[in-house]
C-alpha cells in the first residue's frame, strides 16, 4: 500500500473566509458557555441558589 | 399571555421536531436518532404541559409530568442519543441502563412527591410559570441538576466535538454549524432554568423557545448539505 508523504505545497481544504473565521469562535465560546453551565449546575445541586435571598 | 403562547410554541415545535427525527430514524435507524425522537418528545411534553398551566391553571398530574419530562429527563437524553452517536457502543449501553434506571427512580420520587401549589404563587414569578417549588417532598429536587448535568455535558459537549472535527478536517460544512446550532440551542433552556431560579420571570420559558427553534434549526442545517458552498483547496505554503 502506498504511503502518501505530505509536503507544505499539498493543497489544503478550507472553509469559506467567513466560516473559517467564525467557526473556531463559536466553538471555543460554546466550550466556555458548557463550563459556565457546568459549574452553575454543579453550584445548584449543591443547594448554592437554593434560596435566591441568600445571593 | 407569554407564559401562554411561548411554551405552546415549544411544545408544538418539539413534537414537529420529534417526526421529523423518528422519521429518520425508520430510514436510516441508529439508537442516537431514536433517544434524539424520545428526548424531543419529552421537550414537547414539558412544553404542553406549561401551556396547559397557563392557560387552565393547576394540574397536579400535568405538574407531575412538566417537572419529570421537562425538568428532569429531557436534557439527559437528548445527550444520551449524541453519546450513541460519539462513544463506544458498549460505553453507551451501559450508560443507557444507568440513566433509565435513574428515570424509573426519577419517576417514582415524583410521582410520590408532595405538592403545594400555593409555594409557587409565594415567588416573584407570582405563580405564573409553572417552577419546582411545588414540590415539598425532599429528594426530588436534588435529582434535578444531577440529571442536566450529564444532558448538558453530552449534548453541548458531543455537539461542540462533532463540529470541532468537522471543522479540524474542512469537511462537510452544514454539519460544523448544524452542531454549533444544536449545542448553542441546547445551552439556552439550561440558562433560562438558571435565571429562572434567579427569580426572572419569563427566562426559563423564553430560553425553552429558543432552545428548541435553535436545536430544530441545528437539525436541518446537519442533515441538509449545502448547495452553494465548495470546499476550496487553497495551497498551504500561500501563507
Amino acid at each position: 500500500m502506498d504511503k502518501k508523504i505530505y509536503s507544505i505545497n499539498d493543497p489544503v481544504r478550507s472553509y469559506p473566509k467567513f466560516y473559517e473565521k467564525i467557526v473556531p469562535v463559536a466553538i471555543g465560546l460554546v466550550v466556555v458557555i458548557l463550563l459556565v453551565l457546568l459549574v452553575i449546575t454543579f453550584g445548584v445541586a449543591m443547594g448554592v441558589w437554593a434560596n435566591p435571598a441568600q445571593l | 399571555m407569554l407564559n401562554m403562547i411561548l411554551p405552546l410554541l415549544s411544545g408544538t415545535i418539539s413534537f414537529v421536531f420529534a417526526v421529523l427525527i423518528f422519521k429518520r430514524y425508520m430510514l436510516r435507524k441508529g439508537a442516537y436518532l431514536l433517544l434524539w425522537g424520545i428526548g424531543t418528545i419529552f421537550y414537547g411534553i414539558g412544553g404542553l404541559s406549561e401551556a396547559y398551566y397557563g392557560y387552565f391553571g393547576w394540574n397536579p398530574l400535568v405538574f407531575r409530568l412538566w417537572y419529570l419530562f421537562g425538568a428532569i429527563l429531557v436534557a439527559a437524553w437528548l445527550g444520551q442519543g449524541t453519546v450513541y452517536m460519539l462513544a463506544k457502543r458498549k460505553w453507551a449501553n451501559t450508560l443507557l441502563v444507568i440513566l433509565i434506571l435513574g428515570s424509573i427512580y426519577g419517576a417514582f420520587k415524583v410521582f410520590s412527591a408532595q405538592l403545594d401549589p400555593v409555594l409557587m404563587a409565594a415567588s416573584t414569578h407570582t405563580g405564573s410559570e409553572l417552577s419546582g417549588t411545588a414540590i415539598t417532598s425532599p429528594g426530588v429536587r436534588i435529582l434535578t441538576p444531577f440529571f442536566n448535568m450529564y444532558g448538558t455535558l453530552t449534548l453541548v459537549g458531543g455537539a461542540a466535538y462533532s463540529a470541532f472535527i468537522f471543522w479540524r478536517k474542512r469537511i462537510l460544512l452544514h454539519r460544523t454549524i448544524g452542531n454549533i446550532l444544536i449545542a448553542v440551542g441546547a445551552t439556552l433552556p439550561a440558562f433560562g432554568g438558571f435565571f429562572s431560579r434567579l427569580q426572572i420571570p419569563g427566562a426559563l420559558y423564553i430560553g425553552e423557545f429558543l432552545g428548541i427553534l435553535l436545536l430544530f434549526a441545528g437539525f436541518l442545517r446537519a442533515t441538509t448539505p449545502m448547495k452553494n458552498v465548495s470546499l476550496a483547496p487553497t495551497p498551504a505554503a500561500a501563507d
